[in-house]
């Protein structure tokens, strides 16, 4: 179901319920919520209803579908690779993870090797902060009153046999055909030389060479999605590139076709997505480049956070997590 | 949904007939298959076992890719 911005007091009645609750928020608003049946993760960056919102006092609640049998779980850099064996056979899991930390990088980097990511829904957040007083991304576990800087907090859900969880994305970026193909030499957040086209180059150089915008991120062809790899900066001194997602060494990327129009391209593309869905949000760089803060927007409604978690890590990608009846 | 042993289940690994897909854990999956035959680190029998698997549990959500798979 969807989510809403509530005030403190609300969302402690809610908690009070016994209700399943994720909850994002800023850090002020988050902290000191009593002890109950929630997740939580740190972002003072929302869509609500129709407009952009920046907020360090309300709370977004989606209020999770209990299913069966719940279970709370918090995942260091040692156990994350634990989540799928952890998870019901039958369920979903909601995963929110610190950003910038080991475990971010961890799970980004091995999450499309753990056997069976994909047959149940796991979505979530990498929590963030505000951009203009930064302080470290935080999650929650409500069930212990214990907060996180370090660890990532998940509940497993389990589902009714007549039910099954997936994820949906939403990506407005495409490849650009005439793109020529861009290799990494080895897995990680960073490189400095890549071969494109098959010649072996130093990335930052032609970058600039060919006055690419790296507001625009590089993406990959996965079976016909097309997953992100945005570019987080250029150090001029080393010459090296970072990204906000990992690329890897087995996949061929190619550079995006920049979008102009952000709202009018969600708009044109959100009626093919399922609109009842257990948990939503939208990347923090959609929300920056797309100037979503005060805009009317009928795109979505959800936190805007640091990296969205569809299976794997994703980057500037609308991603929903989906409870269908079979 | 269409029977294991159907031939077509193929066409999803084979770069020839570069099918895309619709629904996202399958287009993860077989993108997951496809590196994993690269690498000869599973068999096709496999991979066309694991596929079929994840479309039983998403019969709904993938049958506009069994369309275009099963009338290619």
């Amino acid at each position: 179901m969807k989510g809403k911005l509530f005030n403190r007091e609300e969302v402690i009645e809610m908690i009070g319920n016994g209700k399943l609750l994720g909850l994002t928020g800023d850090e002020k608003v988050l902290s000191g919520l009593p002890k109950g049946n929630w997740i939580g993760a740190t972002t003072p960056y929302f869509v609500d209803d129709q407009h952009g919102v920046f907020t360090q006092d309300k709370i977004y609640v989606n209020e999770l579908s209990s299913g069966e049998q719940v279970k709370f779980q918090v995942y260091d850099p040692s156990n994350i690779n634990q989540i799928v064996s952890n998870s019901f056979e039958n369920g979903y899991t909601i995963l929110f993870i610190p950003a910038f930390q080991e475990i971010h990088k961890k799970y980004a980097l091995i999450a499309s090797d753990i056997e069976g990511i994909y047959e149940n829904a796991i979505g979530g957040m990498v929590a963030g902060a505000d951009l203009n007083n930064f302080t470290p991304p935080k999650v929650y576990d409500g069930t212990t009153e214990t907060v996180y800087e370090d660890k990532a907090v998940a509940v497993h859900v389990k589902l009714p046999e007549h039910q099954t969880s997936r994820i949906e994305i939403l990506n407005i970026f495409k490849q650009n055909q005439d793109s020529p193909e861009i290799q990494f030499l080895q897995d990680g957040f960073e490189c400095t030389e890549c071969l494109i086209g098959g010649q072996k180059v130093k990335f930052a150089d032609y970058i600039a060479k060919n006055n690419i915008d790296i507001k625009t991120p590089i993406s990959s062809d996965y079976t016909g999605a097309t997953i992100n790899v945005c570019f987080q900066g250029i150090d001029e001194k080393t010459g090296s590139v970072s990204f906000y997602g990992p690329v890897f060494r087995d996949t061929v990327y190619k550079f995006s076709h920049p979008v102009n129009d952000y709202i009018g391209d969600f708009n044109s593309k959100i009626a093919s997505m399922n609109d009842s869905f257990e948990f939503s949000c939208n990347c923090i760089l959609n929300y920056l480049y797309g100037d979503l803060e005060g805009s009317k927007t009928q795109v979505f409604s959800g936190p805007v956070v640091f990296g969205e978690i569809g299976y794997v890590l994703l980057n500037q990608t609308l991603t929903t997590l989906v409870i269908d009846e079979v | 949904m269409y029977a294991k042993d159907r031939k077509e289940w193929k066409y999803l690994f084979d770069e020839k007939k570069d099918i895309e897909l619709s629904c996202f854990p399958l287009q993860m999956k077989v993108t997951k298959l496809k590196r994993e035959l690269k690498i000869e680190s599973i068999s096709m029998e496999e991979a066309v076992n694991e596929v079929w698997v994840l479309c039983q549990k998403y019969q709904r959500a993938v049958k506009q890719d069994m369309t275009k798979i099963f009338d290619f």
